[in-house]
């Protein structure tokens, strides 16, 4: 007569066998889902802003019905932003990494990423009472120090993580050399990191370059082709909040194709930023 | 014996430790020789040989007590390093002391320029002078010949024991007078490691050399002094002959036959 | 292998190789001196053999060195060892060889010149050879040539024995009286040395062999 006994271990195997299934069930279907969502704002950001694309949106301005001055406004206050803030967020990390120590390193860099989830509107606030009032009005420069402000601790914690990442063994072959400690930071350090943080940086602006609450107070929007700082300055984003709250179709088809567009610009500077990650890990 | 380096009453406190790593250690560092430091983990042999050239002040808070004193290159005057304070002077230690990691640490630069980098640094930009010194130095490490066609290449594409090759070169470029070595083959193959041996017996012609090693067939073939240490003490220190052949201290004894722990 | 070793392994061999041409060179002038029964020559003979044990004594102790600070393997261990236990038969051999130079310089003029030509002579020329060509092989190490060598000691050894039985044989014949017999004795013994020192040279000749050949250590 054959044993159908099935003893202990076997039981428990199987049981595990079955968890394992339905954990990784879980885990399949949760992807699946997100991604789901993902498609499905992509897809209804296309099919509902399709409409009114053209390429003429590229040469003509708001005024015009166009798109070409809020793209130029947009980029060139968050490229303005990135040229201020990232110095600084670069200087700050190195400071952190490489000359920080105890106490007033860890408090700077728990300050930093308290800044990284700072509301973004309030940020735009703070910056409209201390650069707005003062200046007497809305203006460019103040949408790209509330823009910078949002990007520093982004690159602060960037450069910590990246300096991190490079071995001790480094920096003490330098210093075993005779070199200085600021020559070890800039001639080494800094060129090992370099991959990873020009990575960051890209991500940061990539990040900046979709904001709309800080520059609602600070710069605004203009319809019109201008390239003064002092005044109101074109920014997509902010257009799209407008043209969303218009009582017209013709604007709200506008906002869809303006919302859209910034996807798309988004999703390929990210995407760039990826590439050339993966680029770097293959060597 | 004509002195390298001389290591008297040395103490040495990690920052936050109770008791010291390194307990009244008195060491001699012959000149042009090969002095190894062997012994099993955890008994001091790296933290003693990083205190030669002060790496450790990288980390603040270390204390120590003693004197460790480095002699010109007629063995006569010397100077206790452990009373620089000033950047400068601790510059021109390392410049003097040298030091080989365990992992090789190629900078991100080409290989002609992580030669010449040490040189840069001394000021010297003549572009023939540095051209004939980065020569040289390759060929005191003997591989000028495997990367002398391609100079402009990144560092990063040789190989590990190339690598380490390259950094000898790096360090040997400032002349210096003393060179220290920290298990400098442990993370490499067999041909590569007995590159690196036959490099550092020929170094020693021009260098005095001093070598951690966990490889006790290592120590026994390429140093001419060997010094044993345990848990912070250094046991016994003698002629590498009678160290393997006739050690003195029964602890010495164990650990070369393998009876340790 | 490292410069080191090489160096130190360079110079035992060169010491071995010295001390074997110094046995040489003591048993050809022996091999004179047999002839006329010269006095001097005797002497002269027995000069190169001075001193010997006590370098013997400093390659002993340099190979124990070797193997304590450079581990070798394969091929080196085995030729490290080889030679360890080569200086024990060298030491045998020195022995042997002064033994015979003494006793037959004793006992010159007590044998027939003819059996002096027809066994004596030949006895020690082979005896001679044996030495001669064991130089040969050390250091060499073409497996071809050093299995020609090492035959052609082995034919001279082989042509010792023979040479001895005959000799014994003949001087047997020769006794005419018991009273004789002591003396003979005597002479036999003497002779009998050189059949040792073909003997012992055999065995290095061996552990020469056995340095490239590999294998195991065999007593022949």
């Amino acid at each position: 007569m054959k044993n159908l006994k099935i003893n202990n271990s076997d039981f428990t195997r199987n049981k595990r066998l079955l968890v394992n299934k339905i954990i990784l069930g879980l885990s399949v279907s949760s992807a699946v889902l997100a991604l789901i969502f993902l498609f499905w704002i992509l897809v209804t950001l296309f099919i509902k802003g399709v409409t009114a694309f053209s390429l003429s949106l590229f040469f003509k301005d708001l005024v015009d019905n166009g798109f070409r001055n809020l793209i130029i406004g947009q980029f060139v206050m968050a490229t303005l932003a990135t040229l201020i803030g990232v110095p600084i967020g670069i200087m700050a990390g190195i400071y952190l990494r490489e000359y920080g120590n105890g106490k007033y390193a860890n408090v700077i860099r728990d300050l930093s990423d308290i800044m990284m989830s700072a509301p973004s509107i309030v940020i735009g606030a703070f910056v409209f009472a201390v650069l707005v009032v003062p200046m007497g009005g809305i203006n460019g420069w103040a949408g790209t120090v509330a823009l910078a402000i949002m990007l520093i601790p982004i690159v602060v914690n960037t450069t910590d993580n990246m300096l991190c990442l490079v071995p001790k063994e480094l920096r003490e072959a330098g210093i075993a050399l005779g070199a200085g400690k600021y020559r070890v930071i800039l001639d080494i350090i800094l060129r090992a990191a370099k991959t990873g943080l020009m990575t960051g940086i890209l991500l940061a602006f990539a990040r900046i370059i979709g904001e709309t609450a800080p520059l609602l107070f600070t710069s605004g929007t203009n319809s019109f082709w201008t390239i003064d700082m002092n005044n109101a300055f074109p920014s997509i984003t902010v257009s799209i909040y407008n043209l969303a709250n218009f009582p017209t179709d013709k604007a709200r088809n506008l906002a869809w194709t303006a919302s859209f567009i910034l996807t798309v610009i988004v999703l390929l500077i990210n995407l760039s930023g990826r590439l050339a990650t993966q680029k770097r890990e293959k060597r | 014996m004509i002195k390298a380096m001389n290591i008297k009453n040395f103490y040495f406190t990690y920052s936050g430790a109770e008791n010291p790593a390194l307990k009244n250690i008195n060491l001699p560092v012959e000149k042009n020789k090969v002095t190894a430091l062997i012994g099993p983990s955890g008994c001091g042999k790296s933290t003693l040989l990083r205190s030669l050239n002060r790496i450790h002040d990288l980390y603040p808070g270390n204390s120590y007590q003693g004197e460790i004193f480095l002699y010109d290159k007629n063995g006569k005057n010397s100077k206790n390093i452990l009373k620089f304070k000033k950047e400068n002077e601790l510059i021109d230690l390392r410049v003097k002391v040298g030091m080989i990691f365990q992992k090789p640490t190629a900078f991100p630069m080409s290989i002609f320029d992580n030669v010449a980098y040490a040189l840069k640094l001394q000021g010297i930009k003549n572009k023939t002078e540095l051209t004939d010194r980065v020569e040289a130095s390759l060929r005191g490490a003997a591989l000028w010949n495997e990367v002398k066609e391609r100079l402009k290449d990144d560092a990063s594409m040789l190989s590990g024991g190339q690598q380490q090759r390259l950094c000898i070169a790096r360090a040997i470029a400032v002349k210096p007078a003393v060179m220290l070595f920290d298990e400098p083959t442990s993370a490499l193959d067999p041909v590569s490691t007995a590159a690196i041996e036959e490099l550092v017996v020929e170094l020693k012609k021009d260098i005095s050399i001093v070598i951690v090693t966990h490889n006790m067939q290592q120590a026994s073939r390429i140093s001419d002094y060997t010094a044993f240490m345990y848990l912070g003490d250094l046991i016994e220190f003698d002629k590498t002959e009678t160290i393997f052949l006739n050690p003195k201290e029964k602890q010495t004894e164990d650990y070369i036959t393998g009876r340790f722990g | 292998m490292l410069e080191n070793y090489t160096h130190e392994i360079d110079k035992i061999r060169k010491s071995i190789k010295h001390i074997l041409n110094s046995i040489l060179k003591a048993n050809e002038i022996f091999l004179i001196a047999v002839k006329k029964c010269d006095i001097q020559k005797f002497d002269e003979a027995k000069s190169y053999l001075k001193n010997i044990s006590s370098k013997i004594e400093s390659i002993d102790n340099e190979i124990i060195k070797i193997l304590a600070l450079y581990t070798p393997e394969a091929r080196d261990l085995r030729e490290v060892v080889a030679y360890f236990k080569i200086d024990n038969e060298l030491l045998r051999v020195v022995s042997n060889s002064r033994k015979l130079i003494k006793g037959f310089k004793d006992n010159c003029f007590v044998l027939d010149e003819s059996i002096v030509n027809e066994y004596v002579m030949p006895l020690q020329i082979s005896t001679v050879r044996t030495i001669e060509n064991s130089i040969k092989m050390i250091g060499l190490d073409n497996s071809d040539e050093l299995k020609d060598i090492y035959h052609a000691v082995m034919v001279e050894e082989d042509k010792t024995d023979e040479l001895y039985m005959l000799l014994e044989k003949k001087i047997f014949e020769s006794l005419k009286n018991i009273n004789d017999f002591a003396k003979i004795h005597n002479i036999l013994r003497v002779f009998r040395r050189s059949e040792k020192i073909a003997d012992r040279t055999m065995s290095i000749a061996n552990l020469l062999l056995y340095i490239q050949e590999g294998g195991t250590l065999k007593r022949i």
